[in-house]
């Protein structure tokens, strides 16, 4: 049975070669003799606690362990040197994603092998990532990188937030992926254990929505290091990640305005068209290259690129803020759910407003809105809006959504469903019995004059969704800022 | 601190491999002058780690014959005394020995075969634990990346397989040289046949060694046009392992089984089953359904659930049709075609489309389709397909139509995972949609449907090859094929029953599937000695499977996954992706070495063509000899029709298969075949002379009498053994004779050596019968051989078959075997069986290929029969034969497992007569004799 010991022990094998060439009678070199620069490279290993996964200068291990997912496209390699970074060889991307797929053009280096005997899935110790990315492309390119979390099969895996790189057009990039487990977790459990069992580093690009590979962005991809440090990763508590900004006195309580370092990753996406994924990074709003364009709140926006679809309306796609995040704001600042005290009277919940800043670049269509939910932890529900549902977007402003705590009202649309019992289209049996059996619930809240106001609010808000429709056509940018409550 | 330790650690164990490396790289290379080569069937694996092959072994010689149309290997086997560092493998061009006419060796692929290590053995074959030859990798891939090594002492088997299809144009299509010719050998293009010789070349760079070439090429032709059809179950991860998940990708994998007379199941790789992609689908099915190598393929369906969409407000609007059972066959036309319990089942059904709208803005989101609230699949998506499929068969003005096979997933193995409702929901609503299709057909000249909003209309006028009334019966005639046996339950409700192979095992079993037009079969894992595709099972496991769907009038074979890339996790069964893909990793599913997959990702080795496996060779050239049997068969037709006489090919087909297989059981014996492939090659050639000789009649009376009825045209003269045929069977005036030939097997090898001459030309058809047969009558063994076998009474004498009233033309004696009903109290627990052991296995089985038990049942009913067998060596009881035993005289035929029954032997035979309430009865048989056929 063929093996191939991983890449470190390579170069020291190198290394060792040359020392042993003397003990040869007939005086001929080693297969296995070591160029100047693998000396080089041996001597950078022990200095920086570096590990090659990959350098793509032999097939096996390097290409044959490339896991790509459905619809991800072509790898091949490359071995046009305008392309490679290092040796004599890359590999070469055309990620096409797929009109119909569910997700963008994805694909992991494993860090585990049985068969190839290496195993870098601990870690505790990791600090970061790199690799060289040339985007031969036109323009600018994001991708996505990130740890995978779960090998579930030969075609699925789970994986940790991502990171959003931009790779300049036509040109080598290195992208660099510090490992920040207490920012993922913000969006996402994770415990130690599942430190010490990382599956892999994926890559996700952008979607070109085309069958023919020929018609696919290229990247080249080459020289994928990881880096230990001294320092263990250590996992904090929620309470000691999140800090929400609150002045004294000030009527404006933070939920999340993208000025720290965890909020990276405090949104995911969820839509069923792949195509309409969208990308979202942090920047800084002087930088984006627009007059006057600033942050309503600090100097850092959440940019959102937003892909054209295929159909107007055919689908939805939907930022979702982590639970956490709106667990623990309200929490501290609206309703104590482990005392089953309110922060905020029941009486002055009139008064206070969720709100967030928006800013859509360009021109839309006349219907182009925003919708939103905000998801009750403590029954397991959503909340649908009444008095503002939606937000009408109009283009090259900052607009402000806003909704009243006292009008997120949980089962709203629970209700709405048992308006007419003889109306079947409405009425729904099953749901109309789980309402009273809720309602029960909101008995203890009757009794104490503190909570009595609160009814069926939301005492204990989970994920705050914010979705928009597919439209068609050209791209759309949209920022949002300054997600907050505010007392009016 | 701890990661610089573990660092050092690993440089110090490296440190000390390495330099044992570098001392053995000064090796002196003189050791690789010996290196035997050596030649066997190509339907051996011969392994890596094996030498017991002194009775298969050849020389080093190419030598083969082919028909005009097909592809053929041929292996050498390359075994060094010492390591060999470089080999290189290239064939010269081959002269036609008389013209001089050039056999390009660009028709030669030469391929190195990859070993794997199979530490379990898992099929019913006479295994050991090994190093297996399956991939087969194209040798410049080999010598590219440097694995053109070979250890001491190991085998190497080198793969050339030749290609005698017509001249090909760019995209891998025949040329065409006559269009207005409808035969092959006319319409294309193809090599002379004749005998052409030339050299493979062994280049070790220390010397090499000229290995020669002959290849005879047959005047008889592999249709271009695919009859058997197939349905190879395409899984996507193989795309990924191909590191190609791309439409480009999908094509290659189809383009390669296209190649190999197979059809997959995913034409397009990025899309939904749903309007908005159909256009697509169509036309990306359009590319293989059209190419005559494809004969089959299915239809994608939607089962779409609804959606957990929480911002939509569904309603649920319900359009209700109905159709009744009169209504169904008014429009099939077909009264009598299904079995009576079709007729009587009351299934007038009521059948629902649901829309499901988002938005409550009235657009159309999902359909689903009901019956009986039992949920079945997207109907109206399945009426679009069919409706656009209709359009592309106008527009391009060929009806391929009735080339679709549906099978659907969500009633596959039915019986397996309970899904009777839903077999009945499917069944129904299907034969709904195509009575609804045949109403909007019919309903105007024109007629239009509207998908994804745009109005799709039929212009028959526009199509010159077809009919409106033409389609219109394809549609009707659309088959729906269910990975089923029968089953009393589903009578009525399947069409095409596609049973596993080893329910094909006897002719009781075979009757289920008779009434069918069109039959299948699949494999899903079975095991040898029945149709497998393990990578432990010789080549003849998977090729025979050809000989028997032409003796069984099977028309369909399907297989559940080509190109599966995974393996699975031993605990619970989950799949996870593999790291090594040729040499490691081969259990896609648990148990089985090499089931659900046949090819190997290309990528691997940089190539833009998927690797081949020997497994999928021998696939393809068992479907090969099923179109030159078809050939016969359509030769055989015209010639009976032309001299009318009423006669097919299906016995001589019969008497060709006798010697390759018995009911399902496949007899691993390559000679045998390759003789019986010579044989078909004949065949063919006779059958087409000017004398129309043809083989009309063939029988074996069991015990050692092979008889066969010869026709040749007048005016010629045929010979056996080179003495002129006399006994005539029948004259037909002015036309020709049938003759009758004896053949007993009497001798070691008994052949049947035809000859005759017309036009100048001899032509020779020789067939081998078989070994000697010999009858062992009652003293041979006796009744003291007979025990029972389970908590029954139970009772053996010998009889006088002339006083017992049976057997009133041998005469002679029989054992009389009273098996009395289970003595055991739950009706589960009941069992009647009887073993049957004798010296005679011991003495004379090493050599049988063939045993045949004559049984007398004189029960008052018939018995449903299970014999099995116990090795010496084995634990365990293997299965040989399940069928039904009449009332009155019955032959058991039972083929051995292959294996060497030299060292081993057979202890005994376990009869079972009955199971559970079958086993409250007494049972009475007579054991007759037992006659062997031997090899």
């Amino acid at each position: 049975m063929k093996k191939y010991i991983k890449r470190i022990s390579l170069l020291l094998a190198g290394i060792l070669t040359l020392g042993m060439l003397s003990a040869c009678k007939d005086g001929s070199a080693s297969e296995d003799g070591a160029s100047s620069e693998q000396v080089q490279a041996v001597s950078k290993v022990s200095n920086e606690y570096r590990v090659e996964l990959a350098n793509f200068e032999q097939w096996k291990p390097d290409f044959s362990l490339i896991r790509i997912m459905e619809n991800f496209g072509k790898v091949s390699r490359n071995k046009d040197e305008k392309y490679v970074k290092s040796g004599s060889y890359s590999a070469k991307l055309q990620p096409t994603g797929g009109i119909y797929a569910y997700r963008k053009p994805q694909m992991y280096i494993p860090f585990f092998s049985e068969y190839y005997n290496f195993n870098y899935e601990d870690f505790t110790y990791a600090d970061y990532i790199d690799l060289w990315i040339y985007n031969a492309n036109d323009r600018d390119m994001p991708v996505n990188v990130g740890l995978v979390s779960a090998i579930t099969s030969e075609e699925a895996i789970t994986t940790f937030p991502a990171e959003t790189f931009y790779l300049k057009a036509n040109s080598w990039n290195l992208v660099t992926y510090y490992v920040d487990f207490n920012a993922m977790s913000i969006n996402q459990s994770i415990s130690l254990s599942q430190i010490m069992q990382i599956k892999g580093l994926y890559l996700e690009f952008e979607s070109s929505n085309t069958v023919d590979v020929n018609d696919a962005p290229v990247y080249y991809v080459d020289d994928v290091n990881l880096y230990y440090k001294d320092e263990p990763n250590t996992l904090k508590d929620v309470s000691e990640i999140l800090e929400f900004t609150h002045e004294e006195g000030s009527d404006v309580y933070e939920i999340c305005d993208f000025e720290h370092v965890y909020q990276k990753y405090v949104f995911s996406t969820y839509v069923k068209n792949a195509a309409c994924i969208p990308t979202l990074t942090i920047v800084n709003a002087e930088n984006e290259g627009m007059d006057g364009f600033l942050a309503t709140s600090g100097s850092s926006v959440l940019k959102i690129e937003i892909p054209a679809g295929q159909t107007k309306g055919g689908s939805w796609t939907e930022l979702i803020l982590s639970s956490k995040i709106m667990s623990a704001f309200y929490n501290e600042f609206v309703f104590d759910s482990a005392k089953q005290k309110p922060i905020v009277p029941a009486a002055e919940l009139k008064n206070y407003y969720i709100a967030y800043d928006i800013y859509c670049v360009g021109e839309v269509e006349n219907d182009y809105k925003f919708a939103h939910y905000l998801y009750d932890s403590q029954n397991n529900t959503y909340a649908r809006t009444e008095g503002a549902p939606n937000l009408m977007i109009k283009p090259d402003q900052w607009q402000t959504w806003s909704w009243s705590l006292y009008d997120v009202a949980s089962l709203e649309y629970t209700r709405n469903s048992i308006l007419d019992p003889t109306d079947p289209t409405k009425y729904n049996k099953g749901v109309a019995e789980a309402y009273q059996e809720y309602k029960k619930s909101y008995d203890k809240y009757a009794a104490d004059p503190l909570t009595a106001g609160y009814g069926d609010r939301i005492t204990d808000a989970g994920q705050f969704r914010i979705l928009y429709s597919e439209h068609v056509g050209e791209d759309r940018v949209v920022y949002i800022d300054n997600i907050r409550v505010y007392k009016a | 601190m701890r990661k610089i330790v573990r660092k050092i650690t690993s440089f110090l164990v490296l440190a000390t491999v390495t330099g044992s490396l570098a001392l053995s790289a000064c090796k002196s290379e003189d050791g690789q002058k010996n290196v035997e080569v050596w030649s066997t069937y190509n339907t051996v694996k011969v392994l890596q780690d094996r030498h017991d092959y002194d009775d298969i072994k050849m020389g080093a010689a190419v030598d083969l014959t082919m028909a005009q149309g097909e592809y053929e290997g041929a292996q050498l086997i390359l075994t060094p005394e010492s390591d060999i560092s470089y080999y290189n493998v290239t064939v010269s061009d081959l002269t036609h020995t008389e013209t001089g006419e050039i056999f390009d060796n660009d028709r030669i692929k030469v391929y190195k075969q990859e070993y794997v290590y199979l530490a379990a053995i898992y099929d019913a074959v006479d295994a050991i634990p090994g190093y297996y030859p399956d991939a087969l990798i194209p040798l410049e891939a080999v010598v590219a990346y440097e694995e053109n090594k070979i250890a001491a002492g190991d085998n190497q088997g080198i793969y050339l397989r030749f290609n005698t299809r017509p001249e090909l144009d760019e995209n891998g299509d025949p040329i065409v040289v006559d269009a207005t010719a409808t035969e092959d050998e006319k319409r294309y293009d193809y090599v002379s046949s004749g005998t052409y010789t030339g050299t493979v070349t062994l280049d070790f760079k220390t010397h090499t060694t000229s290995v020669p070439v002959t290849l005879n090429v047959v005047d008889a032709t592999v249709s271009e046009t695919a009859h058997a059809k197939t349905y190879f179950g395409t899984y996507s991860t193989g795309l990924a392992a191909n590191l190609n998940y791309t439409q480009e990708g999908i094509e290659q994998w189809n383009d390669a089984m296209l190649e190999y007379r197979l059809s997959g199941s995913q034409a397009l790789n990025d899309y939904t089953a749903s309007d908005t992609s159909l256009n697509a689908y169509v036309n990306a099915i359009w590319k293989y359904i059209s190419n005559p190598r494809c004969s089959a393929w299915t239809f994608d369906f939607s089962n779409i659930n609804y959606e957990d969409n929480f911002e939509s407000d569904p309603t649920v609007e319900n359009s209700t049709k109905t159709f009744t059972k009169e209504s169904f066959l008014e429009k099939f036309d077909m009264d009598g075609y299904y079995p009576q319990t079709f007729y009587d089942q009351s299934w007038a059904a009521e059948y629902r489309y649901q829309f499901v709208k988002t938005d409550g803005e009235g657009e159309e989101y999902a359909y689903d389709s009901t019956l009986e609230g039992v949920q079945a699949f997207d109907v109206r998506y399945f009426e679009h397909e069919i409706w656009a499929f209709m359009k592309k068969c106008i527009d391009e003005d060929m009806n391929v139509l009735h080339k679709m096979r549906p099978s659907f997933s969500i009633i596959d193995e039915p019986w397996q995972h309970n899904r009777h409702d839903k077999v009945r929901a499917v069944m129904t609503l299907y034969r709904a949609a195509l009575v609804d299709l045949a109403d909007k057909l019919m309903a105007e000249d024109a007629p239009s449907m509207t998908i994804n909003g745009e109005k799709v209309t039929l212009d028959f006028s526009k199509a010159t090859t077809f009919t409106k009334e033409e389609m219109l019966q394809t549609v009707l005639g659309i088959r729906f094929v269910v990975t089923a046996d029968y089953l009393e339950s589903f009578e009525g409700l399947i069409e095409y029953w596609c049973p596993t192979t080893d329910y094909y095992g006897s002719e009781y079993a075979r009757e289920n599937y008779y009434v069918q037009d069109e039959k299948w079969w699949y494999t899903a894992g079975t095991d040898a000695p029945t149709v497998s595709y393990t990578i432990e099972a010789s080549s003849l496991y998977a090729r025979t499977a050809g000989w028997m769907m032409a003796d069984y009038d099977i028309t369909g074979i399907l297989y559940w996954s080509y190109s599966g890339y995974y393996e699975r996790d031993g605990a619970n069964g989950a799949r996870r992706p593999i790291d090594e893909y040729f040499t490691a990793n081969y259990m896609r599913w648990p148990s089985s070495n090499g089931n659900g997959y046949l090819m190997y990702p290309g990528a691997q080795y940089e190539l833009d063509e998927m690797i081949p496996s020997m497994r999928l060779e021998a696939i393809r050239d068992g479907l090969e000899e099923y179109e030159l049997m078809y050939n016969v068969k359509q030769m055989y037709d015209s010639i009976s029709e032309q001299i009318g006489e009423d006669f097919d090919a299906s016995k001589i087909i019969e008497s060709l298969g006798s010697s390759l297989y018995t009911e399902d059981k496949i007899i691993d014996d390559s000679a045998a075949f390759a003789s019986a492939r010579a044989s078909l090659l004949q065949l063919a050639s006779c059958a087409e002379s000017d004398a129309n000789m043809c083989i009309v009649d063939y029988s074996d009376d069991t015990y050692g009498n092979q008889d066969f009825k010869i026709y040749v045209n007048e005016g010629v003269t045929a010979f056996n053994d080179g003495a002129a045929l006399t006994d005539v069977d029948k004259q037909i005036a002015g036309v020709g004779t049938i003759y009758k030939l004896h053949i007993p097997l009497v001798n070691a090898s008994n052949s049947m050596n035809l000859t005759f001459t017309c036009d100048g030309t001899t032509y020779e058809y020789t067939q081998l019968c078989g070994g000697q047969a010999e009858v062992f009558e009652v003293g041979a063994f006796g009744a003291s051989d007979f025990t029972e076998s389970s908590d029954i009474s139970f009772s053996a004498q010998q009889v006088d078959c002339a006083t017992e009233g049976i057997y009133a033309s041998r005469g002679g004696n029989a054992i009389k075997l009273t098996v009395g009903a289970s003595n055991e109290a739950s009706v589960n627990d009941k069992l009647q069986y009887f073993k049957f052991s004798s010296s005679l296995f011991q003495t004379e089985f090493q050599t049988a290929k063939k045993i045949m038990i004559h049984v007398y049942n004189a029960s008052a009913t018939e018995i449903d029969l299970i014999v099995e067998y116990k090795k010496h060596s084995s634990t365990i009881l293997g299965r040989l034969l399940s069928t039904p035993l009449a009332v009155g005289e019955n032959c058991l035929t039972v083929t051995l497992p292959s294996g060497d029954w030299s060292t081993d032997y057979l202890e005994y035979f376990d009869f079972c007569v009955g199971e559970g309430e079958d086993a409250t009865t007494e049972k009475v048989l007579y054991i007759k004799d037992v006659v062997i056929y031997r090899e």
